[in-house]
């Protein structure tokens, strides 16, 4: 049972030590004795570790694997608030623009008809402010002294 | 000779382990097991080697010359008992540790002395 238990053990060793020394590993035990087994397990379990972890390969794909894992993980990081962040800087230029009743919802699609009434009304705003500016400067000439005519208000009037 | 005299002192200073087991070499070529029980009376029982730990090492010295397997001694013994002998390097190698130590023991008996002789008055 000890033995096929230390068979085992070495057994599990990668194969180029168990190739190796496999054989010789199993005469040292049956040499050995059945006094000495228990030394004999803690020695092929430490012997197990070393030559997977020290001896093997194993330890350069570990830690490869895991200096692979930490850039993977940094770069999605990384993308991830960048995405974050322009996902905020879109958000908030967007809020900005539906606050602002000049400039309307940016994500509606264009309305022909309605930017033509919008434009209408805006032109009828900018007339009725011009109507309104050059009633006042008539009321102010008929007012004012006679004197020398003022060409430059004159010339305004005719034009309104 | 110059790169030799570099490889050689990279290897030191030897771990215990390689130290034993080429002290254990050093008389005679030795199977696993023997060198196990030369380097357990070398010691006085105080450094036990295990089977992992020796082949281990065997594995390293022979791969970087220090110890050669030689061939067997009887064929009525154990097929799957190998032995291992020391290379001129490894001798060499071996020889380069000991003086080493013998300069630590030299510096450690000057530096104990003093302390030996307050001790005693």
């Amino acid at each position: 049972m000890r033995r096929s238990l230390y068979r085992a053990l070495i057994e599990l060793h990668p194969a180029r030590f168990r190739d190796r020394f496999g054989d010789e590993m199993l005469c040292v035990f049956d040499e050995a004795g059945r006094d000495r087994a228990p030394r004999l397990f803690a020695d092929a379990a430490l012997s197990l570790l070393r030559q997977w972890l020290l001896r093997s390969n194993l330890w350069k794909m570990a830690s490869g694997a895991v200096i692979s894992s930490l850039l993977l993980c940094a770069w999605g990081n990384s993308t991830a608030h960048g995405v974050d962040l322009s996902l905020a800087r879109g958000s908030r230029w967007h809020d900005r623009l539906a606050m602002n009743p000049w400039l309307g919802d940016r994500e509606a699609p264009f309305d022909e008809a309605e930017f033509e009434r919008e434009a209408a009304q805006a032109v009828a705003i900018l007339a009725g402010i011009r109507k309104t500016e050059a009633q006042k400067r008539h009321a102010q000439s008929h007012n004012a002294p006679r004197s020398a005519p003022d060409p430059s208000s004159s010339a305004h009037a005719n034009k309104g | 000779m110059r790169l030799a005299k570099d490889e050689l002192k990279s290897l030191l200073p030897l771990s215990p382990a390689t130290l034993h087991i080429l002290l254990a070499l050093a008389a005679e070529d030795r199977h696993g097991y023997g060198i196990m029980l030369e380097v357990a009376r070398q010691s006085q029982g105080q450094y036990a080697l295990g089977p992992g730990t020796l082949y281990d090492n065997l594995e390293k010295l022979t791969y970087r010359g220090l110890v050669n397997e030689a061939p067997r001694r009887s064929a009525n013994e154990d097929p799957r008992r190998r032995y291992y002998r020391l290379s001129a390097f490894g001798r060499r190698v071996l020889s380069a540790d000991l003086e080493r130590l013998r300069a630590v023991l030299k510096e450690a008996k000057a530096a104990m002395s003093p302390i030996k002789s307050s001790e005693s008055t």
